[in-house]
């Protein structure tokens, strides 16, 4: 069995964590939220490709979890959009 | 080996148990076509309701409450429980593994559950729906629904949410058969339309269905628990539902008229003995229409106060959902071009979708432009246009697909005089029933009301006889079916001399359709 | 312990093909989920686009402590799931229960936390539910009242997410202790994994989004 990798992984994960609580202390500024999304999302990159796998598996399920994510984007986009312009 | 051969998939017995617990596809098509017809003309029996209230100006049949009850329980049933199941459920169910060269779906077992939820769900709704008398259309727009309504909203939206989970079982086979469950040589682009309808309507299913679930959600808490997510007194915003309903439902649109396009385009291939005119262009156009049928939600709200800016975008993304709908259009009356034409029912059907469906499809046009929208907003003349694309078209088609694969599912043949005197009366009749509703929208008739101005009565009574016309049209299928049931005379495997892999299989196929999995080693629609 | 040999179901020509259908139905499966939780994040982020000041503000009110430490155990569940699905492949049927036994414990402290936070807020009156006193220490009473709401609808979707990942590990537990078909084990970890690991991916949107946007 390999230990290595799964381990290194959720070291990182945790490492990713204790900088966006981090940064959530420390640091002000419009520019927060966005630095704490860019690390969410590297955090669930990095558990989907590998705790679920993306990387051993065939193009097509990547290409579904991308558009899920897309899809879900479009509905927020164009729901914000109408907001943002009411 | 013979006897293997001649046993097919419902000489595997009549009992209960052999009907409720089967896993076949084929016999699953049947519990829901038995399901959806017992929902359909629950539904029709509160359109003739409707219109036979409508036949004189003051509400003198129905009370407004009651007439309120009345299309609610019509716009529910027929929306919810007949219109998004009817193709993919019943002949997607029966076809999509014969037309791909499978076995059976890739999921059977989650497939009977499927028609488990989306039974018991309905009759729950149903039942819940006239005994609590809900009357907030089958929109439950918000705040009506969540505030005002003394209704039994809270079970009604239970049931369709549940229900909504059947929808997304069926979603996930179907896609996952496509892309899996390929006979050797089958690649994509060899597929039947039939199928890239269905693998689309599915991918709308499956990412639209969990935003209207959440949305039900909301509503059902709202209810219970007065949370103001949508409640303006308490800082929500109704606009909000229907944002997040119509990011479901108006791709819902799609969910029901792709798989309609599919049937079609078999029957017209069939009937004209012509190749698909541009195969190619027919499948972007499919795969465009489910797409862009994401991105136009908003011309349901014109006039509902949301941001003109975004008015004007959707407006422009309803105008392009025209183009491929058009490119299918002008493709299916292409392929009639020089085509060796036989008027059979099936195919009168067929003709009646284009005729319909353009109708319907034009005058959605007037409906996105923004101007326009403002004045027939909420008139008969969107009912009269939805119609024509829901019935004239989705029904239509279901219809058209029933007449054609009959022979396929039960073996036996139908009356031919009885099926095109059918077809004519639906066509004749829907075109009376919903073609004054265009004039009397125009007008300026509001939909949903129960009496109108002494001024509307000729053109109300013109469509309330149609409706007389189009419920023969499709009653009169209910008796020749059932008696080709029991007396039609056998088929054989090909009585329409059609392409395609489902006809190279006896009919009734046999269980596991094919006594041996078929080769692939030509495109669709290899007619001539 | 009798061992099966593998055969594929019988729609399905191989194994290859029936693992093949199976994941790709998960994933498709977790794309409707995520659509589900979609549609509850499309509104947070309207009312939040409505309301920054107010909802900012009631973020502060949340406890960021006890959702870190939940997080560390969510993220440490996904790590022994991880290896669960290791353990089944290499065969050590001991192995994958012990991995199965911390999977469960870790997303059961979750759930523990998770209520103790729910307590929190219950005696802060920061719970918006008929009967309960809302006392919000601040202005636009309104607006914080719908913050709370939607934390409680999406953290409680959430937990509701957990529990029916519990349940399934539940019986995964039991499978793995009868070892019977190594294949459909496999295959049914892997379903597992991939439904735990989604739950751990929501929760990390639902952190950021509920707890770090605050003032």
């Amino acid at each position: 069995m390999n230990y290595r990798q799964p381990i290194l992984i959720w070291l990182g994960l945790l490492a990713l964590l204790a900088l966006t609580v981090g940064l959530n202390v420390l640091m002000t500024g419009p520019w927060r939220p966005l630095l704490h999304y860019v690390i969410a999302t590297a955090m669930a990159a990095l558990l989907m490709v590998f705790f679920m796998r993306l990387r051993a598996s065939d193009g097509l399920i990547r290409l579904f979890a991308v558009g899920g994510v897309l899809w879900l984007g479009l509905l927020i986009l164009i729901t914000l959009a109408e907001v943002l312009t009411r | 080996m013979t006897a293997e051969v001649h046993k097919h998939y419902l000489s595997g017995g009549w009992s209960l148990h052999s009907w409720l617990l089967t896993t076949d596809h084929k016999r699953i098509c049947w519990l829901y076509l038995v399901s959806i017809t017992g929902f359909f003309f629950l539904g029709g029996i509160a359109a003739l309701l409707i219109r036979l209230e409508l036949m004189t100006p003051p509400g003198d049949f129905l009370t407004a409450e009651g007439y309120n009850e009345t299309f609610s329980l019509h716009g529910i049933v027929m929306v919810w429980f007949f219109l998004i199941p009817s193709i993919p459920a019943t002949l997607g169910n029966f076809l999509m593994p014969m037309m791909v060269g499978a076995r059976d779906l890739a999921f059977p077992r989650l497939n009977l559950l499927s028609w488990y939820i989306y039974t018991l769900g309905g009759i729950f709704t149903i039942v819940m729906v006239i005994g609590g008398g809900v009357d907030t259309g089958w929109t439950f727009y918000t705040p009506y629904s969540s505030l005002f309504s003394s209704s039994a909203v809270i079970a009604a939206v239970a049931g369709v949410f549940i229900v909504g989970f059947s929808s997304i079982l069926t979603g996930i086979n179907f896609i996952v058969t496509t892309h899996t469950m390929r006979a050797p040589g089958m690649h994509w682009l060899r597929l039947p339309l039939f199928v890239w309808a269905n693998y689309a309507t599915s991918l709308i299913l499956v990412l639209a269905t969990p935003v209207l679930s959440v949305t039900l959600l909301l509503i059902a808490a709202e209810r219970l628990l007065g949370i103001g997510i949508f409640d303006p007194s308490l800082g929500g915003d109704p606009l909000l539902f229907q944002h997040l309903f119509w990011f479901y439902s108006h791709p819902a649109v799609y969910i029901m008229i792709l798989p309609a396009m599919g049937v079609v385009s078999e029957l017209i291939t069939c009937f004209s003995k012509n190749r698909i005119f541009g195969y190619k262009g027919m499948v972007l156009a499919i795969m465009a229409i489910s797409l862009f049928g994401f991105v136009v939600w908003g011309h349901h709200m014109f006039t509902s106060g949301q941001s003109l800016y975004a008015g004007i975008l959707f407006s422009f993304f309803s105008f392009l959902v025209a183009v491929p709908s058009a490119v299918k259009t002008l493709n299916w009356t292409a392929t009639l071009y020089r085509g060796r034409i036989t008027f059979t029912a099936p195919m009168i059907y067929g003709l009646s979708f284009l005729g319909l469906f353009a109708i319907g499809g034009l005058t959605g046009i007037f409906l996105a432009a923004l101007a326009l929208d403002v004045h027939l907003h909420d008139t008969y003349f969107i009912t009269a246009h939805f119609h024509y694309i829901m019935v004239g078209g989705a029904v239509t088609a279901y219809l058209g697909g029933l007449h054609f694969w009959w022979p396929k599912m039960t073996g036996r043949l139908y009356s031919e005089l009885w099926s095109k005197i059918a077809a004519l009366a639906l066509f004749i009749g829907f075109n009376l029933t919903f073609f004054p509703q265009f004039l009397l929208g125009y007008s300026g008739m509001p939909r949903r009301y129960h009496e109108y101005p002494e001024a509307f009565q000729l053109l109300h009574v013109m469509s309330s006889l149609g409706s007389v016309v189009l419920a023969i049209g499709y009653l009169l299928p209910l008796v020749y079916f059932t008696w080709s049931l029991f007396r039609g005379a056998p088929a054989g495997a090909n009585p329409w001399q059609a392409e395609g892999l489902e006809w190279r299989t006896a009919s009734p196929p046999p269980k596991h359709n094919f006594v041996s999995i078929p080769r692939v080693t030509e495109g669709p629609y290899a007619y001539r | 312990m009798p061992i099966v040999k593998p055969a594929p179901a019988e729609q399905f020509d191989d194994m290859g093909q029936q693992r093949r259908a199976v994941l790709m139905g998960m994933w498709v499966f977790l794309v409707t989920e995520l659509l589900l939780f979609g549609g509850g994040f499309a509104m947070f982020a309207m009312y939040r686009v409505q309301h920054p000041q107010v909802f900012a503000e009631a973020a502060g009110h949340l406890s960021l402590p006890l959702a870190t430490a939940n997080t560390v155990l969510l993220l440490t569940s996904g790590l022994t799931m991880a290896l669960a699905e290791q353990a089944v492949e290499a065969g050590s049927r001991r192995l994958t229960l012990v991995f199965y036994l911390a999977t469960m414990a870790l997303g059961l402290g979750f759930l523990g936390v998770k209520g103790y936070e729910w307590y929190q807020e219950w005696q802060a009156q920061l719970m918006p539910l008929p009967g309960l006193v809302f006392a919000w220490p601040g202005n636009e009473s309104q607006q914080a009242e719908l913050f709370f709401n939607l934390y409680f609808i999406l953290t409680g979707l959430h937990a509701l997410h957990m529990v029916i990942g519990l349940g399934l590990l539940g019986v995964m537990v039991v499978l793995v202790q009868r070892w019977r078909d190594p294949h459909r084990l496999t295959r049914q970890t892997q379903v597992s994994g991939l439904y735990w690991a989604f739950v751990d991916v929501i929760w990390l949107f639902l952190f950021t989004t509920l707890y770090l946007l605050g003032p």
